[in-house]
């Protein structure tokens, strides 16, 4: 008997994802320009020259704003998941799947396994903007950013983990989504307020006021361990999950 | 090695309004059994519990002489399955395709693949999404025949699709066949296609088996007599299995159709086929319909 290539699932994930990637790309890339420009020109160019308090505080926000929300964009090529489902949906993959000799469990590890990758590859290209930005802008706090940005994308795939489970289970990703930001939101909720009494601490990092950015990185530098252990532990949870999900039989 | 590809007995599965009861048949090896039955008769229920895509309330299935839920990897390995509709999705191309099997099926052949895409004129770089519905059934049963797999299950694969076609999969799966090691379970409610390459018929309906056996001596024996009214009322009502009666005369399935014309030597008595067999069957609880 020959031999199988895990490679050969990876790549059908990456397959199934290509036209979501490449727009979730052009989307980020659009979104850097758009608000790296007003900034340079805030730091730069004829912005550089209104001196209000206001236009201080328009500055630092975005500022933050034009930190985040491109790595926010770029974050999208980690969450290929549900697209693919979607698809899947559309067709009789899910049938296909369940005659051939692969497991459940093995296509959730692959599913994952893609995930990971594009993590890993979001994570460094957003370290590399980060680096650019701060040079251009000021900054350099590299463990706090990436505090922030492993937390994200551990609860973003937590939340997505949600998702596919219900989407299979209610046998329509359209559902699927809805009731998992409400589900995801309800255990964030929860886990919240069995820990208020130890979150209070954040509240100092929550002010919207001109050292919001440093204290925004002050709190992904104090956070950073658990961010990695969410972050870490989000791969064997969603596969555990996805993979009880994926050996359900038709009725 | 074991001499059936496919062993199933006593298999039921319960559902609201409909029941498969008690389902056995077996398909010997090198053989391709036509599994027949009109819609909703309970073909797909019977594959999927064959598949363990269902479970099922009682029975036992032996694929490939291993118990299907003991071995269940081992055996999906050596089968294949072409549904009615190919299961990906449009994005995908022969050529996505053949590197996505390299990770589901260790015995996948690229080579065999490409090859039978070249033979049934399917682009290896145009999208599923482009072509017809012909050419992605072809291209289906293109990657059901690449991985060595030694039991090919189709369900309802030749529906829709235009006689060449048909013509072209039936000299396909004969090829298959010449590899007596391979066998095929074809369901199907195109007779005419089972006429011409079933070896054995397994005829199913409201998830009960009627028939089981060989083809052609299903066909040999089974005949259709014809007479007029007069002459149905005095014939015994366990002669036929039911009778279509209209005012030109009544046609009625019967058996046996030596004995019946042994018992009734006036009367016609012709042979009949597969679609026939069926249609009669299936009214065999009203016994005498139009």
């Amino acid at each position: 008997m020959g031999k199988k290539s895990g490679w050969g699932l990876i790549f059908k994930e990456f397959y199934m994802s290509k036209t979501y990637l490449q727009n979730s790309a052009f989307a980020m890339l659009i979104i850097s320009i758009l608000v790296v420009l007003p900034l340079a020109s805030f730091r730069y160019g004829n912005l550089r020259l209104i001196t209000s308090d206001e236009a201080e505080l328009f500055y630092t926000m975005a500022v933050m704003y034009g930190k985040y929300i491109p790595v926010y964009m770029f974050s999208m090529v980690c969450f290929t998941n549900m697209e693919a489902g979607i698809k899947e949906e559309s067709t009789k993959w899910k049938r296909f799947r369940l005659v051939t000799p692969v497991s459940g469990f093995q296509y959730a590890f692959y599913k994952y396994a893609f995930t990971f990758m594009m993590s890993c590859i979001m994570i460094a290209g957003s370290m590399i903007y980060f680096i650019i930005f701060d040079a251009l802008f000021g900054g350099d706090n590299r463990l706090g950013e990436l505090g922030l940005v492993i937390g994200m994308l551990g609860a973003f795939l937590l939340l997505e983990t949600v998702m596919l489970v219900y989407g299979e289970f209610l046998g329509s990703y359209d559902k699927a989504g809805l009731a998992g930001v409400l589900t995801f939101f309800c255990i964030f909720g929860l886990v919240g307020y069995l820990f208020r009494e130890k979150l209070v601490i954040l509240a100092d990092f929550m002010q919207l006021e001109d050292q919001a950015l440093l204290n925004m990185e002050k709190l992904g530098h104090l956070i950073f361990p658990y961010a990695l252990i969410l972050f870490l532990a989000a791969y064997p949870i969603g596969i555990f999950f996805v993979g009880l999900v994926y050996k359900r039989r038709e009725k | 090695m074991d001499e059936y590809a496919i062993e199933i007995k006593n298999v039921t599965k319960k559902y609201d309004g409909f029941t498969l009861d008690n389902v056995s048949f077996s398909v010997p090896r090198g053989s391709i059994m036509g599994f027949i039955g009109q819609n909703g008769a309970g073909k797909t229920t019977t594959i999927k519990a064959m598949l363990n895509v269902i479970k099922t309330d009682g029975g036992s299935i032996n694929l490939l002489g291993k118990n299907w839920l003991a071995h269940e990897r081992e055996v999906k390995e050596d089968i294949a399955v072409v549904f009615d509709e190919i299961p990906f999705h449009d994005n995908f191309t022969g050529v996505a395709i053949s590197r996505m099997f390299k990770g589901i099926y260790a015995n996948w052949s690229e080579e065999t693949f490409f090859n039978y895409l070249e033979r049934f004129q399917v682009p290896r770089k145009k999208k599923i999404g482009k072509l017809s519905k012909g050419m992605k059934m072809k291209f289906q049963i293109a990657t059901a025949l690449s991985h060595g797999a030694k039991l090919l299950i189709m369900d309802e694969a030749t529906t829709g699709l235009d006689p060449i076609v048909r013509s072209e999969m039936l000299d396909v799966f004969r090829e298959y066949l010449q590899d007596d090691q391979n066998s095929i379970l074809m369901s199907s409610h195109i007779t005419s296609d089972l006429e011409k390459i079933a070896d054995s018929v397994t005829f199913i309906d409201k998830g009960k088996i009627l028939l089981s056996g060989n083809k052609d001596e299903i066909l040999e024996y089974h005949g259709m007599l014809r007479c007029a009214k007069e002459q149905f009322q005095e014939l015994d009502k366990e002669l036929y299995v039911s009778a279509r009666v209209s005012d030109f005369g009544v046609d009625a399935l019967v058996k046996d159709r030596y004995d019946a014309k042994r018992n009734n030597p006036d009367l016609l008595i012709e042979k009949t086929t597969l679609e026939e067999i069926m249609l009669f069957y299936v009214n065999r609880e009203k016994k005498e319909w139009s």
